[in-house]
């Protein structure tokens, strides 16, 4: 297990936005995240990440507690995180955005530069190094995102509606990104609305409603389930 | 014996006094509250209201409490005005409290230029209009225009209370300090409300600035940056975004501040103020009275 | 390199030239050497305060409380313990360094929280020193150092402490702490899961930015002869800061050295005819630039122009 959450809970005034939630992320697995709306997919990657303090519960990532750590420690120990909207640095250039995670790493900036270069090359977006993060595209400021967390190789990333407005070029694109970094060894939790694109990536998925696991299982055994059909369909 | 009626006359003069603060503190934190404006000027409008009331009184021999029939009407509408014209554009801006706070730091410095440039650095002092200037009560002495400023504080005070808590109009006040978004949901329009607001916020300081010449002898263009400060140590003091907290707030440092010149020359005693403020921020920036019963 | 940009670097590097044999002639020029030197003053104010409010958005309203420090130490180093003044300048920069160490814990305010303690730490200082003993640090008369008064070398001296501190600007912004601090700047969030330090970066730009304010008192104690706390601890020390690198352009190195130069000559010649106008033009220029004119003319310059980004930094 690279990954363990247990009775994970966070409350936002009196909204209980994950209760009590506890599951297990197995290295080298993509492991999908689904529920509707409201629960609690985001605010549980947010307290992996150390973006929330949780209230209750134990997370631990390589057998280490992660209680109490800022969000820039957990970077540091190999996890990185996609948003629903991409968090890049809309004022910088692209080459600047990839050199932003490794700032603290002892190699040179030629060396450091190299390697953006070579990451940028293989997602195409070598041409735009120069531009500023908020001349691209939507759908390349994704692909900017994903690309710059891997320039600290990242043992685990965690994605957050990572197909979310995108074209269906880019969808299997990113699919494809997906896949190969899954098969070099990194770890994926992937949060989505995209049932077809979920059921072809993850290995295992767990469903959420209300803050609470209602079901897992491999695909096949979440469409089936009875309990998630109701939560998506409402009561 | 001697230590005693000091320290009684301390704390009298901190009651007073803090009353006074208070509801100077109030009409900050009424602006903050709703639109998350930081009124650096604050203290200046008080010092603008002070002079008007000086030059009533010069020219046309009227007395600080009549001058309150021109005064209260006319800073609350100059409130709505500044607020149609500065705000919306503060608030469009990249961080609104910031650019709030050197905004209104720069009208301070206009202010203060203006005035400056008009009646010169001298200090002006009115002549004390209502009869005696200094009460006796017993072994103590109490400046008559201080409990006349203070007793008005006091009524404004209590219908302050009253207007928030029991008009339509002071609770959608408050409903937008706790939450701005949340109010449009029940139909009310932040925007009309804080224009209003402004003006009441204005209207307290310039009330407060009328009379003040009736606690502090003299008045010097530059007197606004003392009471700007007072006014956020008595926020902080009371709790952000709770008017009527202030109040408590000004009393503890009313009393706080004059109870400390018994120990400390009185040169030093605006480091208790910064000391109070620093202290607070970084202690329980929210405010010392926040999460009690009278915080919000 | 495109032509365009050889051509822009060479302009850049020539205006650069120029200004360096415009201060270097300083006192053969048939300028008052008071102009020129405190043109050399404020220019290093805008540049130094540009470091921790240009870059991290936190705007320290006390920022006098350095250049007060700086030149108090500095007065007090010589006169009383008759430590050599370009030793108690430089001493006076360490003053200004410790001191922003020992407020290092207001960092972690919200910004405006931060402006506000900073503000009364700066006042409650000077009140403090004012009160001091006599003996220590000479009241509310101050220190007189008219017996080393030597405007020749205290300029060059001032001369060295600006050029040091643009090149520790551009420094700075070209290396990996200005990339950190642009990305704190641009999405502290998204900085922070990235893996960058924001509290180390913070603080590292605030104690950089604390250094040349603190040399810039110690050197003007000597200039100028004589110091007190009223006009060493003088508010308006901070607001031309602010305003001079506003209007100049926050986050740009030219930025604060055009805004510094543009304004402190128009302050130059109107205070020598009507002094109390500076405060109100002063107080308009600030409003009017928050509202208005926030980026100041090199921002605004580079939205309009984006290929001269490359060139102006």
């Amino acid at each position: 297990m690279i990954l363990t959450v247990s009775n994970l809970t966070k409350r936002f005034g009196g909204v209980v936005a994950v209760d009590h939630l506890s599951f297990e992320v197995k290295e080298k697995e993509i492991l999908g995240i689904i529920g509707p709306n409201g629960s609690g997919k985001t605010t549980t990657l947010n307290c992996i990440n150390g973006v929330y303090r949780s209230d209750e519960g134990v997370i631990s990532f390589e057998k280490r507690s992660l209680q109490g750590l800022l969000p820039h420690e957990i970077a540091h120990l190999g996890i990185g995180r996609t948003f629903q909207v991409p968090k890049i640095f809309k004022k910088m250039t692209v080459v600047e955005n990839l050199l932003a995670p490794v700032l603290d790493s002892r190699e040179s900036d030629a060396a450091l530069r190299q390697k953006a270069l070579q990451l940028l090359e293989e997602v195409d977006l070598a041409l735009l190094k120069d531009n500023l993060g908020e001349e691209l595209s939507g759908g390349q400021q994704k692909i900017l995102e994903l690309t710059r967390i891997l320039m600290f190789d990242p043992k685990m990333i965690l994605l957050d509606e990572p197909f979310a407005g995108i074209h269906p070029l880019l969808r299997t694109k990113f699919h494809e990104m997906i896949l190969s970094l899954h098969r070099k060894g990194t770890t994926f939790i992937l949060v989505s609305h995209d049932l077809p694109s979920l059921y072809l990536l993850s290995s295992r998925i767990i469903v959420l409603d209300n803050g609470r696991k209602i079901a897992q299982g491999s695909a096949k055994e979440i469409q089936r389930d009875d309990a998630v059909i109701e939560a998506y369909l409402g009561a | 014996m001697m230590m005693g009626n000091l320290l009684f006359q301390a704390i009298l003069s901190g009651i007073l006094l803090g009353m006074i603060y208070g509801l100077i503190g109030a009409g900050l934190n009424i602006i903050y509250g709703v639109m998350r404006v930081v009124n650096f000027a604050h203290g200046e409008f008080l010092m603008i209201a002070a002079y008007m009331v000086y030059w009533f009184s010069v020219l046309y021999r009227i007395d600080p409490l009549s001058s309150l029939l021109v005064i209260i009407p006319l800073f609350f509408l100059a409130g709505m005005v500044i607020y149609h014209l500065v705000v919306p554009r503060l608030l469009k801006s990249e961080d609104p409290e910031m650019a709030s706070f050197l905004t209104f730091y720069g009208i301070s410095l206009v202010i203060t230029a203006l005035v400056l440039i008009a009646w010169g650095a001298d200090p002006r002092g009115l002549r004390f209009p209502y009869g005696t200037p200094s009460l006796r009560m017993g072994p103590f002495y109490l400046s008559t225009g201080r409990v006349i400023h203070f007793v008005f504080s006091s009524i404004t005070a209590l219908a302050l209370a009253l207007f928030l808590y029991r008009t339509h109009l002071g609770k959608a006040i408050r409903a937008i300090i706790q939450n701005r978004d949340a109010v449009k949901i029940v139909g009310i329009d932040p925007n009309k409300i804080s224009s209003v607001a402004f003006g009441i916020g204005l209207m307290l300081v310039g009330m407060t600035g009328a009379l003040i010449p009736l606690t502090f002898p003299g008045i010097t263009p530059g007197m606004g940056a003392s009471y700007t400060l007072i006014a956020f140590v008595v926020i902080v003091l009371g709790g952000l975004g709770n008017p009527m907290g202030s109040v408590i707030g000004g009393l503890i440092f009313g009393l706080t501040e004059n109870i400390s010149t018994l120990f400390l020359p009185l040169a030093l005693s605006p480091v208790i103020s910064f000391l109070i403020l620093i202290l607070i921020i970084m202690v329980r920036p929210q405010g010392f009275l926040a999460g009690t019963s009278t915080g919000t | 390199m495109s032509k365009g940009l050889a051509n822009q670097n060479r302009v850049l590097l020539g205006l650069v030239v120029l200004g360096l044999l415009f201060f270097l002639s300083g006192p053969r020029l048939p300028i008052q050497l008071s102009f020129t030197f405190y043109l050399m003053l404020w220019i290093t104010m805008a540049i130094s305060f540009n470091i921790i409010y240009g870059y991290t958005g936190y705007l320290p309203f006390g920022y006098v409380a350095f250049y007060g420090v700086g030149s108090y130490l500095t007065a007090v180093l010589w006169s009383r313990l008759g430590i050599p003044i370009i030793l108690s300048i430089f001493m006076g920069g360490g003053g200004g360094i410790l001191l922003s160490l020992i407020f290092a814990g207001t960092l972690r305010l919200r910004g405006i929280y931060f402006a506000i303690v900073n503000f009364s730490c700066a006042m409650a200082l000077r009140i403090l020193i004012a009160n001091l003993p006599d003996e220590i640090a000479g009241g509310s008369f101050g220190i007189h150092l008219s017996a080393i008064y030597n405007p020749m070398i205290s300029y060059y001296v001032m001369l060295g402490v600006m050029v040091l501190s643009i090149v520790a600007l551009w420094r700075v912004s070209i290396s990996r702490l200005g990339i950190a601090l642009r990305c704190i700047r641009d999405d502290a969030q998204a900085a922070e899961v990235m893996g960058i330090d924001i509290a180390k970066t913070r603080l590292k730009a605030w104690v950089l930015s604390a250094f040349f304010p603190s040399l810039a008192g110690g050197i003007d104690a000597w200039f100028s002869g004589i110091i007190d706390p009223a006009s060493s601890f003088n508010l308006l020390i901070t607001t031309k800061s602010i305003v001079y690198a506003m209007f100049g352009g926050l986050g740009t190195i030219t930025g604060p050295v055009v805004g510094a130069i543009g304004l402190y000559t128009l302050d130059y010649i109107i205070w020598g005819r009507y002094p109390l106008l500076n405060l109100l033009i002063l107080g308009v220029m600030i409003s009017l630039l928050v509202l208005f004119f926030p980026r100041g003319i090199i921002g605004t310059l580079t939205r309009r122009y984006p290929s001269l980004r490359r060139v102006i930094l």
